[in-house]
């Protein structure tokens, strides 16, 4: 009589497996040196977000008119801003919103970019040739203007905002998964599948998909990237929500005292600068790192 | 009168035209082109009988085993198995149909996906059939390995294809295309990508299935000697069109069409040291684009007459069942 | 003696090991003879090629031991300036995939005659085209002075094979080594192909060295033949002697697992188990795990040089044994 063990142990064997090609992983990707880095800044900064609460050592809302544009100090690392309240602080509950911002918009735009890259691939025809000319619409309109304007007639919420970024910057990701699943259509082993009676939802999410996702997930680093410089820069004209206050906003709360205070802007700057480098290196890391299986096809 | 028995496969004017890849320049001409990879073939296989298809580049024997699976849909003709026109069948009728007819194929490492384990492939038509899910298709799967001599098969279920050597690997597309206990396999080419030592073992696996299991092959290969060892019947492409047609020791022993001819002079064989007859054919296969009138063979034919230039012959029984498409001498 | 091989090793220090591609060969080659190199995947037949003209990507590839005396000078030993000199004028290489190798961007006859200019130290383009047209003529393609002008993709398989032969024998070499020459041609193509080499050799006084996995081929046009396994020799002798009364149980277990067009075989018998793994290969004779007439004298040693009759050199322990049954 089989025991519970075994089963489960059966049921062990493809994370095992997950396992082993992830060892392989990790060694390609540690070759790269800025990308460790970029991905050290990267955990640095979830972990100030996860513990935003324990590491800012004063309260991010509460104004101290007493000790406005204060120079950094001992107390006060980063300064204070024209209301007298911690830059340090203000900046760590900050990354809570600028990391949630990426991260969100970033994988609404996978989640769309795939789905229709793939249908789009697999289907072809007049399906494909409809979608593409919706894909090439949106590549020719300028991106950040566009977002720009429905912002401002929808209004900034951060809901509002990662939708739109969201809804706007699949099309990239749409492309590169439709080139993967035009050449990956053609294996022998998607053949394959059909010959076996497979149907055509498993033959795209199972027999090509696992195959032709790599590419959509270096961009989802990049585009990480990019919804937190267009956050910013939103937030900064003044577009971004008040109640959740990003770096970028800090940007736009510096904007007076910029002139006088120079720590007002540069060290939301910095964080800004530093987030859009480490996902965009993570982007090559991730490339370099991916780069034998899409070989190994 | 005996009636004789109706073939599992019989294939009628069966055609594939592909459209020619215009460039720019050419596109503003009106006609579009087309390669003749496949026309008008007919042909019938018998339960448990294999029938050859052999040819050089071209000659049609790998899109003709793809249109009679309809795996590449045919430009026309009909594909009846067990009476049936696989033809008129509508998407989900034609992937039921699949059930009983699949596929071995020629690149064992390319034809299994690279992120699925073995067991996964394998089992693939078991899931899609509703044979069996679960632990029951699980068992069944181990015991498919074993079959095709991939043992002990708990070990191998996990794997993944890069861990196998390329004749394991033909091995787990055989043990796939039985899965389902098809009634017909095409076997496009199953051993022209395996080393020498390793094709007898396949060859031999091949056969054994065919006995046990019941099995009709359609079998596709360019090598002779492995074709005259596998087949009951040969069929000989050039060009898109079957030249000859015959039981194979017929074909073999007494080739009538002067292709098959030239093909069997040029086969070198291991067995046969220091022989290495000269051929009275020259030239290439012509392009199968906008072929001329008349017998496509006629370019290279060291017998060629002017009929061969005005008409295409059609594939004739000349007795025995041995069939040829050529013009007799005396026209 | 044109060419003699004694004791060959060739090394690849990978990542994950060294590969042994060839551990010990030994072979010689006739003028004008054909000399078959036959093996499966892995046996080192190409590595073999390579070594002997010094083209063995060097890291990760290193000749270890050896030597591979060339008209009396050992090619092992010579600097890459003297290799120079030898490559493409006294000894050609052609390949399986002539597209690798040929420039893409080149009219072929250019190429040919780029070939010519740098051998035969000729300074006229014109003279050297003269030539040119001349090989294409003796490797049989038609209409020369027009597929002169033709680039590599415009030519078809068969022709481009042709191509690259008439660079390797546009120099007059003594040696032809041709790597798997016909393995990705038709048949008819190849026939025409196998016809036009043993029409060259004559003409030129050419010695071959044909390297194929195709056993057929070897039994067709050469006149002796070494048959490698895992990158050691298991038997080197008269190809018909070979064929007809294999020593070794590896050619033997071959040939009787090999069908025939001659006849319909009524059962193939095959060679047990799969080709082993180069950078941890099998302790003494390297076939061992898959032969029916392993004792343990074969998992120990070395099968040493044996020679029966007629220069028949077979590498195996007991060989004597198994001829006499």
């Amino acid at each position: 009589m089989e025991t519970v063990g075994s089963e489960s142990q059966e049921r062990l064997q493809p994370l095992k497996q997950l396992l082993d090609n992830s060892k392989g992983f990790w060694r390609r990707y540690r070759k790269n040196r800025v990308a460790v880095i970029g991905l050290g800044i990267v955990i640095l900064f979830f972990f100030l977000a996860v513990l935003a609460a324990q590491i800012a050592p004063y309260d991010p809302f509460v104004m101290d008119p007493g000790s406005r544009l204060q120079s950094p100090s001992v107390s006060h690392l980063m300064g204070t801003d024209l209301f007298g309240r911690d830059i340090f602080s203000r900046i760590v509950y900050g990354t809570r919103i600028s990391l949630f911002i990426g991260f969100v918009s970033a994988t609404i735009s996978a989640v769309i970019g795939i789905a229709v890259g793939a249908i789009s691939g697999y289907y072809g025809g007049k399906l494909d040739e409809v979608l593409m000319r919706a894909v090439e619409i949106f590549i020719v309109i300028p991106t950040f203007f566009l977002i720009l304007i429905i912002v401002a007639i929808f209004g900034g919420s951060i809901w509002n905002v990662m939708a739109i970024i969201g809804l706007t910057i699949w099309p990239s990701t749409t492309r590169l998964v439709r080139a993967e699943f035009l050449s990956t259509k053609e294996k022998e082993f998607v053949t394959a599948a059909i010959s076996v009676g497979s149907k055509d939802a498993h033959i795209i999410l199972r027999e090509i998909l696992p195959n032709a996702v790599f590419p959509a997930i270096v961009n989802m680093s990049l585009q990480v990237a990019s919804a937190i410089l267009t956050e910013s820069s939103l937030s900064f004209l003044g577009l971004g929500d008040p109640n959740n206050v990003s770096w970028g906003w800090l940007l736009k709360d510096a904007l007076r005292s910029m002139r006088s205070a120079w720590w007002d802007s540069v060290f939301p700057g910095i964080f800004i600068s530093l987030a859009v480098i480490s996902f965009n290196v993570i982007g090559d890391g991730l490339n370099d790192a991916l780069n034998p299986y899409l070989k190994e096809r | 009168m005996i009636s004789l028995p109706e073939p599992i496969v019989r294939v009628e004017k069966l055609t594939k035209h592909f459209p020619v890849q215009i460039s720019f320049l050419r596109g503003f001409r009106k006609e579009q082109s087309y390669v003749h990879a496949l026309d008008d073939a007919d042909l019938s296989i018998l339960k448990g009988e294999t029938f050859s298809l052999v040819g050089e580049t071209g000659s049609g024997k790998t899109t003709t085993g793809k249109c009679i699976l309809r795996l590449i849909e045919p430009t026309r003709g009909a594909v009846y198995f067990d009476g049936v026109d696989i033809m008129k069948l509508d998407k989900e009728g034609m992937r039921q149909m699949r059930r009983n007819m699949q596929m071995i194929f020629q690149d064992p490492f390319a034809s299994l996906n690279p992120r699925m384990t073995v067991g996964d492939i394998v089992g693939r038509s078991l899931e899609n059939f509703g044979i069996a899910v679960g632990k029951k298709k699980t068992e069944i799967v181990l015991g498919l390995l074993e079959k095709v001599g991939l043992t002990p098969p708990e070990g191998l279920i996990h794997r993944y294809r890069h861990e196998f050597s390329g004749g394991q690997r033909q091995r787990i597309g055989i043990a796939r295309a039985i899965a389902s206990n098809p009634k017909f396999v095409v076997a496009d080419e199953p051993v022209s990508a395996l080393d020498m030592s390793i094709r007898a073992q396949i060859l031999n696996l091949m056969k054994t299935l065919r006995n046990r299991l019941e099995l009709t092959y359609l079998f596709i290969a360019h090598d002779l000697s492995v074709v005259r060892y596998m087949s009951d019947w040969v069929g000989v492409m050039y060009l898109g069109r079957i030249v000859e047609m015959a039981r194979s020791e017929d074909l073999f022993k007494s080739p009538l069409h002067p292709y098959s001819e030239a093909l069997l002079a040029a086969a070198v064989d291991a067995h046969s040291v220091g022989v290495r007859r000269k051929i009275a054919i020259s030239g290439e296969i012509p392009s199968p684009i906008d072929l001329p009138p008349g017998c496509r063979f006629q370019t290279r034919c060291p017998v060629a007459k002017s009929q061969c230039s005005r008409s295409e012959p059609e594939l004739i029984d000349v007795g025995k069942n041995h069939k040829v498409a050529c013009f007799p001498e005396s026209a | 003696m044109l060419l003699r091989v004694n004791g060959l090793k060739t090394y690849f220090y990978t990542s994950v090991g060294v590969v042994k591609a060839v551990d010990g060969l030994d072979f010689d080659i006739r003028r004008g003879e054909t000399v078959g190199l036959v093996g499966e995947s892995g046996s080192g037949k190409s590595v073999t090629a390579l070594s002997i003209l010094r083209l063995v990507p060097d890291p990760p590839g290193r000749i270890v031991a050896g030597q591979a005396f060339f008209e009396g000078t050992d090619l092992l030993k010579l600097t890459e300036e003297q290799m120079r000199e030898i490559r493409g004028g006294r000894i050609a290489m052609s390949f399986q995939d002539p597209m690798t190798y040929l420039n893409p961007v080149m009219k072929v006859g250019d190429q040919i005659a780029e070939a010519i200019m740098l051998h035969q130290k000729l300074v006229k383009k014109s003279d050297a085209m003269e030539k040119a047209i001349e090989a294409m003529t003796t490797v049989h393609i038609p209409s020369p002075s027009a597929r002169a002008k033709d680039y590599p993709h415009q030519l078809s398989g068969g022709m481009r094979q042709r191509v690259l032969l008439a660079i390797a024998v546009a120099c007059r070499p003594k040696l032809l080594i041709a790597d798997e020459p016909t393995t990705a041609l038709d048949l008819i193509i190849q026939n025409q192909i196998l016809g036009m080499l043993e029409e060259m050799q004559r003409g030129l006084e050419l010695s071959l060295l044909l390297i194929t996995h195709d056993l057929g081929i070897v039994a067709a046009v050469s006149q002796r033949v070494a048959i490698m396994y895992a990158g050691e020799l298991m038997e080197f002798g008269s190809t018909k002697t070979i064929f007809t009364r294999p020593l070794h149980p590896y050619t033997k277990g071959l040939l009787e697992s090999l069908p025939t067009v001659e006849k319909k075989e009524a059962i193939l018998r095959s060679i047990e188990g799969t080709i082993p793994d180069l950078i941890s290969p099998p302790s003494g004779c390297r076939f061992h795990p898959r032969c029916n007439y392993a004792m343990t004298i074969c998992r120990e040693e070395l099968p040493p040089t044996e020679v029966a009759e007629n220069d028949h050199v077979v590498h195996c322990h007991r060989w004597d044994e198994l001829d006499a049954q």
